[in-house]
């Protein structure tokens, strides 16, 4: 009940348009996202534990309102390059900045993390699981509970609003950890193998529904995963990150795969008729979408030879849909 | 709803011990009277429990009465101080470095040699008795806090600081939580020493209370009101431990010791931060299940020393680090 603090609207440039503010009714997300936000902007980022580098020279920029996904080998210090972009640590070398706030604490102001394991506390109800970031800007229980409710109903676990965390399914966990993650209303969201845990039928589902939930959400998002397709499913982005120490070795562009009436995407949603598992196989099955995929596989398999002469651009396969676009070499 | 099914449950579960009271009881009482020990030296359980019976009225129910406030409040003041000192030494390792030795020199304080000084000081009312419960008590307490707070999962603490908590805000909704099974560990122990302090309180100097009768009874060969007392302790000191368990199913009904839910931190699956006085360590995590798990971690080894580096947070900055 001491030492509440509201850090988050200060460093935000406070000429905040009040631009359409669809689903979340939660928070206001006019000033999530705003034409002149200088987006994620990484440059140079170094960070070693004792004699281990585990990431080097990370160059990224991440538009404001898209989604990038990075994939990696696994421990290729992708959860590193999330953590210090959170604020949460300090690169040993390098510029950063999330929209426009270069300090660890005024990124931490900016960024919401969601990790692997949920992360709920084992002695709150999901309710009160969900509105913790409510009640840590001061909100009370029940007012926090009144401005937490629109979401649980809207993600579906409003009839297990008063279930322990340990009653609940991996996936429905998962949910609950990403309602909270949402819940905490800020403009960029850092998603660590988000479903990385689950067994494959909930991870498919979860995407699924994390992409159609993306959709109306304006916010920037950074999603790190060792798993291509759900990069490729997820964002329109995808970075790929070499074998220790971590470095982006190439991106690639996900062009929008959808052939019929929904080829707007983000602006149109998943609602129409079509449902998540037929747009899924849809995508999955597009041939675009197989060269990118196996595009980005092939790019991942010569980036996890560790000390591997690093020429990415050399004889990246190209790829006629999506655009191959080899950035940040180095 | 389930009241009668746990009810059920633990009368199955009292049954071990109460079958080996009664065996021990039955022994005590058919030695006793086989071999006909003095009543002065040993007396049987018969007499013991007539005793308790004859005498409660005229001393026992006083003496148990001031006894039982003794360890109550030494005990309600033990919790407080426990409490209190572990939460301040969690925050401040400045204090932590500065008291801790401290603390433990003064479980090394003999007990018997204090209790008299504290009586010639204090007198023979409830403060000395008191003083010296809460010294043989609190100690477990602050272990107990300072154990739970400091083996919170440093990810929870770093869920919380992206999700708008401060420091004060960790602690109560995070960290004091997380740490009270710990806490209940070290309450269990203290509850079971209490007695101890009380007695040796009233042993050098009390005019009423279970010690007190005994320390009369003794040179009285008295030894069945003796046994009475002692027999009084134990129940008190039962009882007790039976509060702070109950106390703890109540307050802490989502940490069952064998599940895994409650000790995150210790689960084999992916526990890569450990964060340390401001400076992140690595986690050096040979075979992690990430690295076997995936087809694509051919080219790291299971074994590679450095494979299994994950998320590196600087938590908890001034957290509790030992």
């Amino acid at each position: 009940m001491v030492g509440r603090r509201r850090r988050t609207a200060e460093a935000r440039p406070s000429s905040a348009p009040s631009d359409p503010v669809p689903p979340s009714d939660l928070v206001s997300l006019s000033d999530l996202v705003s034409p002149s936000d200088p987006g994620i902007e990484l440059a140079g980022i170094r960070r070693g534990f004792g004699d281990t580098l585990a990431v080097a020279d990370v160059d990224l920029r991440v538009e404001p309102g898209s989604r990038l996904g990075i994939v990696g080998p696994s421990g290729c210090g992708k959860s590193t390059l999330l953590s210090i972009v959170c604020g949460l640590d300090e690169p040993d070398a390098g510029r950063i900045s999330v929209l426009g706030a270069t300090t660890a604490p005024g990124r931490l102001a900016h960024c919401a993390w969601m990790p692997q394991q949920d992360l709920l506390l084992p002695w709150r109800s999901v309710l009160a699981n969900a509105r913790i970031p409510l009640e840590n800007q001061g909100r009370g229980r029940e007012e926090a509970s009144r401005e937490v409710w629109p979401l649980l109903e809207r993600f579906g676990l409003a009839d297990f609003a008063g279930h322990r965390p340990a009653a609940l399914s991996g996936g429905m966990r998962q949910r609950v950890s990403f309602l909270r993650t949402l819940a905490a209303g800020k403009p960029v969201l850092l998603l660590d193998e988000p479903f990385g845990a689950l067994d494959a039928i909930t991870r498919a589902d979860l995407q699924d529904w994390l992409r159609s939930t993306l959709v109306g959400e304006p916010r920037t998002v950074l999603l790190v995963t060792h798993d291509v397709e759900e990069a490729l499913l997820l964002c329109d982005r995808v970075a790929v990150m070499s074998a220790r120490p971590g470095r982006i070795v190439s991106t690639f562009d996900v062009p929008t795969f959808d052939s019929g009436p929904t080829v707007g995407g983000p602006a149109v949603g998943a609602g129409n008729g079509r449902t998540a598992g037929s747009v899924r196989r849809a995508r999955l099955a597009d041939p675009r979408f197989i060269a990118l995929r196996d595009a980005v596989l092939a790019s991942l398999e010569r980036a996890r030879e560790p000390e591997a002469p690093e020429a990415p651009d050399q004889d990246a396969p190209r790829f006629r849909g999506g655009v191959a676009t080899p950035e940040s070499v180095r | 709803m389930s009241g009668r099914s746990d009810s059920g449950r633990s009368t199955r579960a009292l049954w071990p011990g109460v079958v080996v009271g009664l065996v021990v009881l039955g022994c005590w009482e058919f030695v006793t009277r086989v071999l006909r020990v003095e009543e002065y030296i040993l007396p049987a359980p018969d007499q013991v429990a007539s005793t308790l019976v004859r005498r409660w009225n005229d001393t026992l129910a006083s003496a148990t009465w001031v006894t039982a406030k003794e360890l109550v409040a030494g005990f309600a003041l033990s919790l407080a101080a426990g409490l209190g000192i572990g939460c301040a030494l969690h925050f401040s390792a400045v204090a932590r470095r500065a008291l801790y030795p401290l603390l433990i020199g003064s479980q090394t304080i003999p007990i018997v040699v204090i209790a008299p000084i504290l009586a010639i000081v204090f007198g023979y009312g409830i403060t000395p008795k008191l003083i010296l419960v809460a010294l043989i008590c609190f100690f477990p307490v602050v272990v107990g806090t300072l154990d739970g707070l400091a083996s919170v999962d440093p990810r929870l603490v770093a869920m919380m600081r992206t999700l708008h908590g401060g420091r004060m805000a960790i602690f109560v909704r995070v960290e004091f939580p997380a740490a009270l099974p710990s806490v209940f560990t070290g309450l269990r122990l203290a509850a079971a020493y209490a007695a101890t302090g009380a007695v040796f309180g009233e042993y050098s100097g009390a005019a009423d209370g279970l010690g007190h009768v005994m320390r009369q009874g003794v040179p009285q060969l008295q030894s069945d009101l003796v046994f009475a007392a002692i027999v009084l302790l134990t129940a008190m000191s039962v009882a007790l431990f039976a509060l702070v368990c109950a106390a703890q199913r109540l307050l802490v009904p989502w940490h069952r010791p064998a599940s895994t839910h409650a000790t995150a931190g210790t689960r084999p699956g992916g526990n890569g931060i450990r964060a340390g006085g401001g400076r992140a360590r690595v986690m050096r995590r040979a075979g992690g299940d990430r690295a076997t798990a995936r087809p694509d971690g051919a080219g790291n080894p299971p074994a590679a020393p450095v494979d299994g580096v994950r998320t590196t947070v600087c938590s908890a900055r001034e957290g509790n680090v030992r």
